[in-house]
């Protein structure tokens, strides 16, 4: 179904499959951070980042199903209608909006805990 | 009252609708993977051109077919905008010098640009819905929840 299958599409934030470094790809992040990073201390606290990164991309998966599974349901009602599923969709809206935002947060503890060298050689 | 072989072609024409929906389905998954240019998704896309032009000649389904038509277009585009603003949002991520300032314009300005779209496409989707008889939209749901299913094991795993 082309609705379903488009709604789900849009909603993936975290390319799989990938080893393109980023904050969209904590694995890899977290890898990179281990080659580059001397420091221990620097180094766990890069590591924390990662964890707290790939603890949003769970929350933000589940928040999806959950979504997608209510579409579903409503879906199949004989008598639901584009604004009955509006409705059910809206509030992963804000989910998605606030895990943005947390990554860009996440962002600005990595851009403060790096220098410059650190940050051009992780995401080179 | 059909004849047996217009009720025949009415099954078979519904089928063909209902088997357009799947490969639809098919054809916004391979847009999202890097395959979409092999020789398997222009296949498929020539037999949905195919089957577009003989449900056109038969009386009363040309308007499923336009939404049908207009529901893969619509997802399409939004698809394609999605997949621009993640890389575009990737990609100022990773440069130092890019400030929250710019990511949060980036993230507001896609928001309300996709509730717009994606708001536009269930709206379709009821038209659709109006358009198809119980026993039809119960076959649609029937592949809605194949196709969710398939759905949870590809694009959104539990991590």
């Amino acid at each position: 179904m082309p609705v379903l299958v488009t709604l789900a599409t849009i909603n993936a934030l975290f390319p799989r499959d990938t080893e393109a470094v980023g904050f969209l790809n904590p694995d890899a992040l977290r890898a990179r951070c281990k080659e580059v990073i001397e420091n221990p201390e620097i180094r766990e606290q890069a590591f924390m980042l990662t964890r707290e990164l790939q603890q949003l991309t769970q929350q933000y998966q589940k928040a999806v199903n959950a979504s997608l599974n209510a579409y579903l349901k409503k879906s199949a009602e004989w008598n639901s209608s584009a604004d009955d599923l509006i409705e059910i969709l809206e509030p992963l809206d804000i989910v998605r909006i606030q895990t943005l935002q947390d990554i860009v947060y996440a962002r600005r503890l990595m851009r403060e805990i790096l220098t410059v060298e650190q940050w051009n050689e992780i995401f080179r | 009252m059909f004849t047996p072989t217009l009720q025949a072609e009415k099954k078979r024409i519904d089928r063909r609708q209902l088997l357009k929906l799947a490969a639809a389905s098919v054809l916004l998954i391979s847009a999202c993977t890097c395959k979409q240019e092999e020789p398997e998704s222009e296949r498929v896309l020539s037999e949905l051109g195919s089957l577009l032009h003989e449900m056109a000649d038969i009386d009363g389904r040309e308007t499923l077919i336009s939404i049908a038509e207009r529901i893969e277009s619509e997802g399409r585009y939004l698809v394609i905008e999605h997949r621009a603003f993640v890389s575009k949002f990737n990609t100022l991520l990773n440069d130092r010098d890019v400030s929250e300032t710019q990511l949060g314009k980036l993230i507001n300005a896609y928001a309300k640009r996709r509730a717009t779209l994606r708001n536009k496409l269930l709206h379709l989707q009821e038209e659709l819905h109006a358009s198809l008889s119980p026993d039809e939209w119960a076959e649609v749901v029937r592949l809605l929840n194949r196709t969710g299913e398939a759905l949870s094991g590809y694009t959104l795993p539990e991590a």
